[in-house]
């Protein structure tokens, strides 16, 4: 079991969540790694019990590029919590990775939600979140929160090359 | 509410603002429902349950955004069975009620389920169609954003009584104890949707699972 605080929030897994005890303890390495399926070798995110492509039991864990390009996102102005509050404006990012985009249909890949940091974890500043959109190039990064559990999170990609991402301007 | 006001409200998640989310209300509601042959002898007109989907889900239902479009709702799903069950199509119905927990779910909905095509809901709450006295309103009773959040329910009963040709609006009533409607759309004035025939409530769930139904008078 893991149990920690984040940003006033109490973060848990329970020890009979296997798969996410299994991906956050990776993630305290600083080491992304997905599920890939034994059966169809599809990889798979979220950490899930059975593969969703082919419903196959037994998977292992591999490494895979923490690189991606924002599909979505949101921009958090009004903090739920109150230790977010400091952060507003905030980004909610859904990244899709590099490795497997497109399969196994053209409309699919792996999209990992994350928010923006900067690179030494922390949410980024107003300024930062103002050069995000979609089509941002992003890389991820740690955030440690106790030890043996770490978020995985998205800063800007600055050796990427990239378009003008689109954004929300109301 | 004007479609200008949610905009110039405070951002709360971008692309969202505060008059885009609707109200958390506590209320309650019912609907009684018996056999089309006993309701014949009741009291209030007739309307008839055509074609019901219930909970119906995209591919991976709660990671739905893993897969396809993240802006294909369950509705794309639902609108398969919906349509052939009930046996009409979006261009038959009448007026709709879809679930408005935020501005987008409704667009969304009514671009899936058929009523235009996928991408111009934009054009089809705005240009007129959906208002009272255009091609087929929508959310006649103002919806979770304007009138309370009722987790789809009131829009039932707004439909039942929109087909029954008996909204509650500031109409008078006749001696006969029938509202005595004018279908004149300024605000304040009359809610029913003139000669309404079949009706469509379209439920949201979450952006993956959604159910339907289709109502026909008489
Ligand atoms: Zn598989």
């Amino acid at each position: 079991m893991i149990s920690a605080q984040y940003l006033g929030m109490p973060l848990e897994i329970n020890d009979l969540d296997h798969e996410n005890l299994d991906y956050f303890g990776y993630c305290a390495k600083h080491d992304f790694r997905l599920q890939r399926c034994a059966s169809c070798k599809l990889l798979r995110y979220p950490p899930t019990t059975a593969c969703p492509w082919c419903s196959g039991p037994d998977s292992e864990w591999v490494s895979v590029e923490g690189r991606g390009t924002v599909h979505s996102y949101t921009e958090v102005h009004h903090a739920i919590q109150p230790a977010f509050k400091q952060y507003t404006p905030y980004l909610v990012l859904l990244v899709e990775l590099a490795t497997q985009s497109g399969v196994p249909t053209r409309e699919e890949g792996l999209r990992v939600i994350g928010n923006l940091v900067r690179p030494d974890g922390v949410l980024a500043p107003k300024a930062e979140v103002e050069r995000v959109g979609i089509g941002t190039r992003v890389r991820m990064v740690f955030t440690d929160v106790a030890p043996g559990l770490a978020l995985p999170q998205w800063t800007i990609d600055e050796t990427a090359a990239g378009g003008t991402p689109w954004r929300y301007r109301g | 509410m004007s479609r200008r006001l949610p905009r110039n409200s405070c951002a709360t998640c971008k692309p969202l603002h505060l008059l885009d989310c609707c109200v958390e209300t506590d209320n309650a509601n019912a609907i009684i429902v018996t056999t089309a042959e006993r309701a014949k002898d009741l009291k209030q007109p007739l309307v008839q349950i055509r074609g019901v989907v219930g909970r119906c889900s995209k591919p991976r239902v709660d990671m739905h955004y893993q897969t396809g479009p993240i802006s294909t709702v369950a509705g794309r799903y639902a609108r398969e069975i919906l349509w052939p069950n009930a046996g009409v199509g979006p261009d038959d119905v009448d007026l709709t009620g879809s679930y408005d927990a935020f501005t987008f779910t409704t667009m969304l909905q009514l671009e899936d389920y058929g009523f235009c095509k996928k991408g111009d809901g934009g054009h089809y709450v705005s240009d007129g169609t959906i208002m009272l006295g255009g091609k087929r309103p929508n959310n006649t009773s103002g919806g979770h954003l304007c009138e309370g959040y009722t987790h789809g329910i009131a829009m039932v009963i707004e439909n039942v009584r929109q087909l029954r040709h008996d909204a509650d609006d500031s109409c008078p009533i006749g001696p006969d104890g029938r509202r005595q409607h004018a279908y004149d759309y300024r605000e304040g004035g009359c809610r029913q949707v003139k000669n309404a025939e079949v009706s469509a409530n379209l439920g949201w769930a979450m952006p993956g699972t959604g159910s339907a139904m289709v109502m026909r008078r008489g």
